[in-house]
């Protein structure tokens, strides 16, 4: 156990420093990484000063909720794990490169940075929220503002979730990084909308779970509580929006720039919605600009969408090679007690991109 | 008179380069038919330029010269088909009016003027249940070439799109003819009489019946679509190995034909057919007191166009990749090695090439891509925003209709509604 934390807290610490080499320009991509591997290191108030690539303000904010900071490293690996389920079949898979969380794939305002900024964000409002209502955290509990009776006959009772507090965290950490960046005010404008629009997502799809009571589960007494979506559903319903996000532009509307539609055809984002300022790269070769290409990847010869060999692969074509399976087989219950197996052979065709 | 039979361009210049010696006759020759080129499109490569005529009648986009349209059919187009009224036009002149014909092809409109009306309508239904069926689809069969070449460079790829349209169009014709050698709006054709006996599903072993009405003569119109749609992918008398590939004409892309395009097309025109005569459905009628069916009349019908459109689709989805064999002659095999040596049956698609995405738009090859095209954000198939877009995404407009809604009859006499507004969504590719 000794020995993990240890191995954590110098990986961390690697990819923080690895981070501040990357450049100013994805600084924020620093806190995903602290959050995503250094918080656990976090002991005293001095840790937080260690911390490379935080803003003072966070660093405030760290030394004030030292007990929360692992709520939200647990929250941004949550974001990290979730966009590369989310992104597996894509070419750009949001895979971690050279220490820095996604390379620099994300300096520009992309549809792919637009689904990161909402996603971490979001994580990081889930990850507290589930502190709260686990009791993990002194500071927060259990949502006390909902409760009584119902018009449709049950109780609210139990620890319905605190998404308030764990949005508000979120807001006040996560968005601080933008708010004292280099970076222009039309990304920050981006990149602030698009935080919220994560969090929403979690507003927007609370859900309500129940419970009866009464004898043998016969439903004479219901309580319900309120209950935050999965995380994984919540990388459904941000991957839906990165597919219709809207490409924007700020323009000064009365004495405050805004964010509008580039087409004026379009439909105007709301306040969930992703939206991004320039269009993806095709991610099919790498370059300087942190596209790893898609050379190697694995495909689906069968599939015409994007996880398919003639997409996936740019028109280069794929190779196939023959891979052997060991799968545990005719599995059969001996008396008293054990199973016993067999170890299959199977062989799979794989394919991957030239 | 070589040249002037081959009347291509490219043969064209072959000839006068070869004969430039020879004769002032051949001379004047060559010079008429540039004359002819220059005038009006001819046939180009590998495009069947016949299948314009239907294009045009629908209306379609003359050239994708500088932009490529969007795809869809509404554009007026600057090459409209010249007006058809065989009774008062001398068919020498009203043959000549159409540009692209082969020198058969002008030879069977000459004998029945009538008959151009007919390609054309057979073309038409072909491209417009071509689009019907791939409406859903990133290649949606859209009209964006020229008269030379009205799908594009997809006529000249060999692939699976291209034996589509062969097939339907080709299916267009000999179902276009012989729906009007039924209705006797060609003298030269009429009902058909059948022989043997209708299925047992139709009529009962006990039952007393007659061939009777009109029996669509499908063979009449198989033999002259054969005639007529054939003859504009025949690029030479023999489909030998020694006859090179003719040099690109100046107005068509720098393309040469390679061996077994031409016999790739000649099956799949043949393919087309054949769905047409297999699905001729035997029709019966009662007679009797109170159509107590004491007797029955039966006919032969075409199926409907669209279950003929249904049939090509599965036959395209089906389709056989196939190999050029060539040791004396041109032949075509499967591709796949273990049904290599299974005949490839009439009625299946063949193609050459696999097809492209069809994502992106490539000028060079003629793809239009999908940028703009409406999507289904719900569903899983073809028409889904996932699948349609190749993953770039999709931008979402709001429609709004004004329409007359909850319509009340008052007495008497008057209608009265509200106007109704309805917001809808659109998500259209990125």
């Amino acid at each position: 156990m000794q020995t993990t934390l240890m191995h954590v807290i110098l990986t961390s610490l690697f990819f923080l420093h690895t981070c501040v080499i990357c450049g100013s320009a994805s600084k924020w991509l620093a806190i995903f990484n602290m959050q995503a591997l250094g918080i656990s290191t976090i002991k005293s108030p001095d840790n937080c000063e260690e911390l490379p690539g935080l803003v003072n303000k966070q660093i405030q904010i760290c030394k004030r909720n030292l007990e929360v900071m692992d709520s939200v490293s647990l929250g941004a690996n949550l974001a990290i794990m979730e966009c590369q389920t989310q992104f597996q079949n894509r070419r750009w898979n949001c895979s971690t490169v050279d220490g820095s969380v996604f390379g620099q794939v994300l300096d520009n305002g992309t549809r792919e940075a637009a689904f990161v900024n909402a996603i971490s964000a979001a994580g990081v409002a889930h990850a507290v929220t589930r502190g709260c209502s686990s009791g993990e955290l002194e500071k927060c509990g259990c949502d006390r503002t909902v409760g009584g009776n119902s018009a449709d006959g049950f109780v609210w009772a139990g620890c319905s979730d605190n998404v308030a507090y764990g949005v508000q965290f979120s807001q006040t950490f996560v968005d601080a990084m933008e708010r004292k960046t280099r970076a222009t005010l039309e990304r920050r404008l981006m990149n602030l909308h698009n935080n919220e629009a994560g969090r929403r997502t979690i507003e927007d799809n609370m859900r309500m779970e129940c419970k009866c009571h009464g004898v043998s589960g016969s439903c004479e007494m219901k309580t319900c509580w309120k209950s935050m979506p999965t995380f994984g559903d919540i990388g459904q319903v941000l991957k839906e929006k990165f597919d219709g996000a809207t490409e924007v532009q700020s323009l000064k509307i009365g004495s405050r720039q805004q964010l509008v539609p580039r087409n004026a055809d379009f439909k105007p984002h709301t306040s969930s919605d992703l939206v991004y300022l320039v269009p993806s790269p095709d991610f099919c070769e790498e370059d300087l600009k942190g596209s790893l290409g898609t050379h190697g990847r694995r495909c689906n010869k069968t599939s015409k969408a994007i996880d398919g060999c003639e997409l996936m692969c740019c028109g280069r074509g794929f190779n196939t090679h023959i891979e052997e399976v060991i799968e545990r087989c005719s599995c059969k219950f001996h008396w008293c007690c054990y199973v016993k197996c067999r170890n299959c052979h199977r062989t799979v065709e794989v394919h991957t991109c030239k | 008179m070589e040249c002037s039979n081959k009347e291509r361009q490219n043969r064209l210049i072959g000839c006068c380069k070869s004969r430039m010696d020879l004769s002032y006759r051949c001379f004047v020759v060559c010079i008429l038919c540039i004359s002819i080129f220059l005038s009006g499109p001819t046939k180009t490569d590998a495009s069947a330029t016949w299948m314009w005529l239907g294009a045009a009648s629908l209306g379609a986009a003359s050239v994708g010269r500088d932009t490529i349209p969007d795809g869809s059919l509404g554009h007026q187009t600057a090459t409209q088909a010249p007006p058809i009224n065989s009774i008062l036009v001398d068919p020498e002149t009203l043959c000549q009016r159409f540009p692209g014909l082969t020198v058969e092809q002008r030879r069977v409109c000459s004998s029945t003027p009538e008959i151009i009306n007919m390609i054309s309508e057979g073309a038409k239904v072909g491209i417009i249940e071509c689009q019907r069926q791939f409406s859903t689809e990133r290649w949606n069969c859209s009209v964006i070439g020229d008269v030379n070449n009205p799908f594009g460079e997809v006529m000249n790829t060999g692939n699976k799109e291209t034996a589509f349209i062969y097939a339907i169009t080709s299916a267009g014709v000999v179902y276009a003819v012989t729906r009007s050698c039924s209705l006797g709006n060609l003298t030269e054709c009429g009902c058909a009489t059948p022989r043997g006996q209708p299925s047992d599903d139709v009529v009962d072993d006990d039952e007393e019946w007659k061939w009777g009405g009109c029996t669509d003569d499908v063979d009449y119109g198989i033999k002259l679509a054969r005639k007529f749609v054939d003859s504009g992918d025949k690029y030479s008398s023999s489909s030998s190995l020694s006859s090179p590939s003719p040099p690109p004409s100046a107005l068509s892309r720098p393309l040469t034909i390679k061996p077994g395009v031409q016999e790739m097309n000649l099956h799949n025109n043949e393919a087309g057919r054949q769905l047409i005569k297999s699905g001729m459905k035997t029709l019966c009628r009662c007679h009797g007191v109170s159509a107590s069916c004491s007797l029955k009349t039966c006919w032969k019908a075409m199926p409907s166009f669209k279950e003929i459109g249904d049939l090509a689709k599965s036959r395209y989805s089906e389709g056989v990749e196939v190999v050029v064999r060539t040791k004396k002659q041109i032949r075509l095999r499967r591709k796949d090695r273990r049904v290599r040596r299974e005949v490839i049956a009439s009625d299946e698609l063949v193609y050459m090439q696999r097809s492209p995405n069809y994502c992106r738009t490539n000028r060079e090859i003629g793809i239009v891509g999908t940028t703009g095209r409406e999507c289904n954000r719900t569903s899983t198939g073809s028409d889904s925003c996932d699948l349609l877009c190749c993953g770039r995404g999709y931008n979402t407009q709001v429609i709004r209709r004004v329409e007359r809604c909850d319509c009340k009859f008052i007495w008497c006499c008057k209608v009265k509604c509200r106007v109704c507004e309805t917001v809808t969504d659109i998500y259209t590719c990125k």
